[in-house]
């Protein structure tokens, strides 16, 4: 598995873990689609994580979330966004990142 | 069917609400696959998709998923099946189209913050919340980013000077950070009384506002809402869908779709499908009703 997977897999399950969070954006239109079409998805649905200036560069992460009614939107993205920092900070403590947190439906 | 001028292939169209969107697919012919489902399910044509092999494969897709998800909705009516299918086909439908039409991002919150929502998620929210307010029935809902005016000439240089495939999330539109949103409303007349059309505009602009603020963390610098027909609140409900999100959409064919949900727009729509309100307020209200639009500044 990639670095670039290995850090998306860590990453998602953070954002899972944050209050108010109902899912990740399923992607579930392209899935459906591979699933008529026999095509496979490259990347995984809800976050994706880049380096567009290289290695060393800082990471771009965007995160697409689903929040659950219950919940402020804007807090829950807030805390997303702070999930997402602290465990790239656990797992890469030298580098730096954007983070882009969008919610993209309410359940 | 309506038509809808395409442009011609060369210069490049703007980018569309949700081109970014990774979900979303360029078709070898130059059209998001978005478009070609949107414009199939709002039954507008101008004639490409009939010559085009891809969209006219794609268009094929979206039948064959239809029938699929229609599929568990026929499954429900199976006495042996023990569960009722058709909320999740509804869900399912509703998010696929929700993904295909996002609408535009919206700053929650205003930067060095990142934060987004997108239109057709916050207007859902203010739809309901609208229609909280007894004798109304919610309509089209736009919102955008409030324009800050320090940033608008640079950006709109820059944005003429860039190359619309190069944007990405970093250059969302914040503007000042808050949003103004356009809602159409329908008023429902009782036999007692006429409706006080300006009372009713305040208090959906109130709850309007409360929602954003409460629910959605948005900040908002206006909320016009216009007040685009009265109908008679005795007669039939041209709705039967008790989802209060659920959108008429008047430019629908039900003739052109065999879905037995007659798949109106589940969301206010960024596009062309969504129903316009008029730009004067109170256009299509009838002779005698007046101004019958608001228009507040929030915080």
């Amino acid at each position: 598995m990639s670095q670039h997977a290995v850090l998306s897999e860590d990453l998602a399950a953070a954002v899972r873990d944050v209050p108010g969070v109902a899912f990740l954006t399923p992607g579930i239109t392209r899935r459906l689609r591979s699933a008529l079409t026999g095509s496979e998805s490259a990347s995984p649905a809800g976050l994706r994580v880049s380096r567009p200036a290289g290695e060393g560069a800082p990471w771009r992460i965007d995160v697409r979330i689903v929040t659950s009614a219950e919940a402020r939107a804007v807090d829950v993205a807030r805390a997303a966004s702070a999930a997402v920092t602290a465990r790239l900070t656990e797992t890469h403590p030298a580098d730096t990142a954007r983070v882009t947190v969008t919610v993209t439906g309410i359940v | 069917m309506t038509s809808r001028i395409h442009p011609p292939a060369s210069p490049p169209p703007p980018e569309p609400p949700g081109a970014s969107d990774p979900d979303d697919e360029l078709l070898p012919c130059g059209r998001l696959l978005s478009q070609v489902w949107a414009d199939r399910e709002e039954g507008t044509s101008d004639g490409h998709e009939r010559t085009c092999p891809h969209c006219r494969r794609a268009v094929e897709e979206l039948d064959r998923l239809e029938t699929a998800v229609r599929g568990l909705h026929d499954a429900a009516d199976d006495p042996a099946a023990s569960y009722d299918a058709a909320p999740l086909t509804q869900r399912v439908m509703d998010i696929v189209r929700m993904e295909l039409r996002p609408g535009r991002p919206l700053p929650l919150a205003p930067p060095p913050e990142d934060l987004w929502i997108m239109e057709t998620a916050a207007a859902r929210t203010l739809r309901a919340a609208a229609e909280q307010v007894p004798g109304v029935r919610a309509g089209s809902c736009r919102i955008a980013p409030e324009p800050d005016p320090a940033e608008r000439d640079s950006a709109e240089r820059d944005s003429a000077e860039r190359d619309s495939a190069e944007r990405d999330s970093a250059e969302r539109d914040s503007g000042t950070g808050r949003v103004s949103v356009r809602l159409g409303i329908q008023a429902l007349l009782s036999a007692s009384e006429p409706p006080d059309l300006p009372r009713l505009a305040d208090a959906v602009r109130l709850r309007v506002e409360r929602a954003a603020d409460r629910h959605l963390g948005l900040r908002t610098a206006t909320v016009d809402v216009h007040v685009t027909d009265l109908v008679d609140a005795d007669g039939p409900d041209p709705d039967p869908d008790p989802d209060p999100d659920r959108n008429p959409d008047p430019d629908r064919n039900p003739d052109s779709n065999p879905n037995p949900d007659p798949d109106r727009n589940p969301e206010p729509g960024p596009g062309p499908a969504d129903a316009p309100v008029p730009d004067a307020p109170g256009a299509n209200v009838p002779d005698g009703a007046g101004n019958s639009s608001g228009k507040g500044t929030g915080r």
